[in-house]
């Protein structure tokens, strides 16, 4: 005869299926027995888990559609050309101003300047 | 601990399943007597069970969870419960037991110890809990169908069944039931014993 407590009498106990007496037959062993007070130990620690991870589902990770995905790109976009076009957006008389400057470097640079 | 409020409550025997909890814990905030009683009686296993987790000794994890409901028993006497939702309750306050009760026994034995204030030791217990639940999804989806099912109805956050009423639920033997019980028990025993 097996002087330890086997799996399943470990496992009916910790789930509470055990009866009044199986509890108590159980309760004395493992009082006196370290190997299968380890075991008791062990069964708790994977019952508890099991709870634990019911009663705390994973949350789903929010998920980015694609629609919201190009949504985002496309204002990002927006965004950058605005900026870009408010800053460097040169007034006709910026070109004008830019013109006459190349115009007068290379005239300047001209050997015959 | 207060062994007059302790006496009102019951012998720990196996407690019929015909009120739901969340009715029974709203009576017992309203002061009902029987209401705790029978509440005790339903959920004091698994506060047990996790102290037990937690590698306390048999009779002293008895011992912190009487404490446990009596704590409850008295804060909710004194209004400073707002809400009662059980066993999980019961097992938050097992746990600060157990904590107070680990490091009174270290200091006891072991005075100079510093290790006994660290609160890494905590965040490690954290750590283990957060890669044993990993491993109870990773195991679990894993799993067949049928077995999903069966532990997602057994560990019910709401209302767990017993595994009769899982076999009666989805149309299984009881016999079944309990083997995907234990097929599931061992690939979890197995992947903490690997990690």
């Amino acid at each position: 005869m097996n002087p330890h407590l086997s799996m399943e009498q470990l496992v009916s106990y910790v789930t509470g299926e055990s009866s009044a007496s199986e509890t108590r037959a159980l309760e004395a062993h493992v009082r006196t027995c370290a190997r299968c007070a380890r075991g008791l130990e062990r069964e708790a620690a994977v019952e508890m888990s099991l709870v634990e991870t019911a009663s705390r589902p994973q949350r789903p990770r929010p998920r980015r559609t694609f629609a919201a995905a190009v949504g985002v790109a496309m204002a990002a976009c927006s965004v950058l050309v605005g900026i870009t076009l408010a800053k460097g957006a040169p007034t006709e008389a910026g070109v004008h101003t830019e013109r006459d400057v190349d115009a007068a470097a290379d005239s300047a640079l001209s050997p015959d300047g | 601990m207060n062994q007059d409020l302790w006496l009102c409550l019951p012998a720990f025997e196996a407690a019929p399943r015909a009120e739901p909890s969340p009715s029974l814990e709203a009576r017992a905030l309203g002061g009902d007597d029987a209401a705790w009683s029978a509440l005790v009686a339903r959920h004091n296993h698994r506060v047990v069970v996790s102290l037990l987790a937690r590698g306390i000794a048999l009779d002293v994890a008895k011992d912190l969870a009487q404490e446990a409901w009596v704590r409850l028993v008295e804060q909710a006497r004194g209004g400073k419960l707002g809400d009662l939702k059980l066993p999980g309750l019961a097992v938050r306050q097992a746990g600060f037991l157990a904590l107070e009760w680990m490091r009174r026994s270290t200091l006891a034995s072991e005075p100079l110890d510093e290790s006994v204030v660290d609160p890494s030791q905590d965040q490690e217990a954290r750590l283990e809990e957060t890669r044993r639940a990993r491993c109870v999804r990773e195991v679990l989806s894993s799993s067949s169908t049928s077995a999903q099912r069966v532990f997602q109805l057994l560990y019910d956050a709401g209302e767990a069944r017993t595994p009769e009423q899982v076999a009666s639920e989805l149309g299984l033997s009881l016999q079944r039931v309990r083997q995907i019980v234990c097929e599931v028990r061992k690939k979890l025993r197995a992947r903490w014993e690997g990690s």
